[in-house]
């Protein structure tokens, strides 16, 4: 990924003597990343744990920790949230999501927070179908050819995916200060795919109001509206930009390959969502 | 806004057709309207500057529907477009 990082010193957040344009709230309506606009750049103030500046293009990011905020909470920050953010002001699609490799091609799985995007990678990764990413999903053309485009070799998850997935010992790495999420870095029993591959399935991960595993195509106007909703976009209101993205996504869903994906939220399920997702991306689109 | 008004389509608004449905996005607010086939095909007419009662005229020669009907529909459309301004209203 083609973002310059520097790492300055652990600083106090002073208030900002302007108005932020954008904020992402937790799911208990806390703060959670306040974005401002500066002369050359933006400020990301993920509050109490670090600020980060990022150029307009999108090429450099600095970063001020707060003070007694550890290295990899600053290291997570920086790969699945700024990261994403600086990707869009390069021009580049990035989306939440997660993807895995079914033989040779690439297959997303997007949903909001919640919806069991990485649990559902985990179980893939965990039945040796490798993950490219658990979030943060980087779409990239080349030569006509939609391709995903694999990311940090880890995936975060709740105690209860963990237990239902994991066997005792695997490699977890050090947690973060924001979310009793853990990470566990891939090896082992969690399969890892490093390359690039051709974007050929995204599920949109339903409410798990479905008995069984069902899977129904998207128009492209529901997917396009889709893939909005879940796209990293560091400044929606700069015309040039939202355009471009708009361009973007309406070339991309023009091949059939968006659906929903609604199963029940039981782990016990899980299995058969595999098997269902992995009979169906195996199908040429035209008959899904 | 009566069936002689035409709708006029702001420069803040981008509109692309997508298998036969339409995706508009509006710039200035970044919000995002999707429209199934009959929709996008009141949309194309809107474009093309016709007056409402044209738009419903073409609509009655292409759909299985009451004039009554259609009128309703279309109005209720630009009605909706209107309010998340992606037209603007021009009345003789």
């Amino acid at each position: 990924m083609s973002v310059e990082f520097r790492l300055d010193a652990t600083r106090e957040q002073e208030p900002l003597g302007q108005t932020m344009f954008h904020e992402w709230t937790s799911p208990d309506g806390s703060p959670w990343l306040s974005f401002y606009r500066q002369d050359t750049n933006y400020l990301l103030r993920f509050a109490g744990l670090a600020d980060f500046e990022v150029s307009t293009d999108g090429r450099d990011v600095r970063c001020w920790p707060a003070p007694n905020v550890s290295d990899e909470t600053i290291r997570h920050l920086h790969l699945n949230q700024v990261t994403p953010l600086a990707l869009s002001r390069q021009g580049r699609l990035v989306f939440h999501a997660s993807a895995v490799a079914i033989d040779e091609c690439a297959i997303a799985f997007a949903g909001t927070s919640g919806r069991g995007k990485s649990t559902l990678a985990a179980s893939f990764a965990t039945n040796a179908t490798p993950f490219l990413t658990d979030d943060g999903l980087l779409v990239e053309s080349t030569d006509g050819q939609w391709r995903i485009v694999p990311s940090h070799p880890s995936i975060r998850l709740w105690d209860d995916s963990q237990e239902a997935l994991l066997a005792a010992g695997a490699t977890m790495a050090p947690p973060v200060q924001f979310t009793t999420k853990s990470r566990f870095l891939a090896g082992g029993e969690i399969a890892f795919c490093d390359e690039s591959r051709p974007f050929e399935r995204m599920y949109f991960l339903g409410e798990g109001q479905s008995s069984a595993p069902a899977i129904e195509r998207m128009s492209p106007t529901a997917s396009l509206i889709e893939l909005v909703k879940h796209s990293f976009m560091l400044d929606i209101d700069e015309r040039e930009m939202l355009a471009a993205h708009f361009e973007e996504l309406a070339d991309l869903v023009k091949r059939p390959i968006f659906f929903k994906l609604d199963y029940p939220r039981s782990y016990e399920v899980l299995a058969e969502v595999r098997k269902a997702v992995t009979k169906h991306c195996r199908q040429p689109t035209e008959e899904t | 806004m009566n069936l002689d008004s035409t709708a006029v389509i702001p420069a803040h608004v981008m509109a692309r057709d997508l298998g036969g449905e339409t995706v508009i996005l509006n710039l200035e607010s970044g919000i995002y309207f999707g429209l199934d086939h009959s929709g996008a095909r009141i949309w194309q007419l809107l474009s093309e500057g016709k007056t409402f009662a044209e738009v419903c005229d073409a609509m009655l020669a292409e759909y299985d529907v009451s004039r009554e009907d259609i009128e309703r529909d279309v109005l209720y459309l630009v009605n909706e477009l209107r309010s998340q301004s992606l037209v603007d209203i021009a009345t003789p």
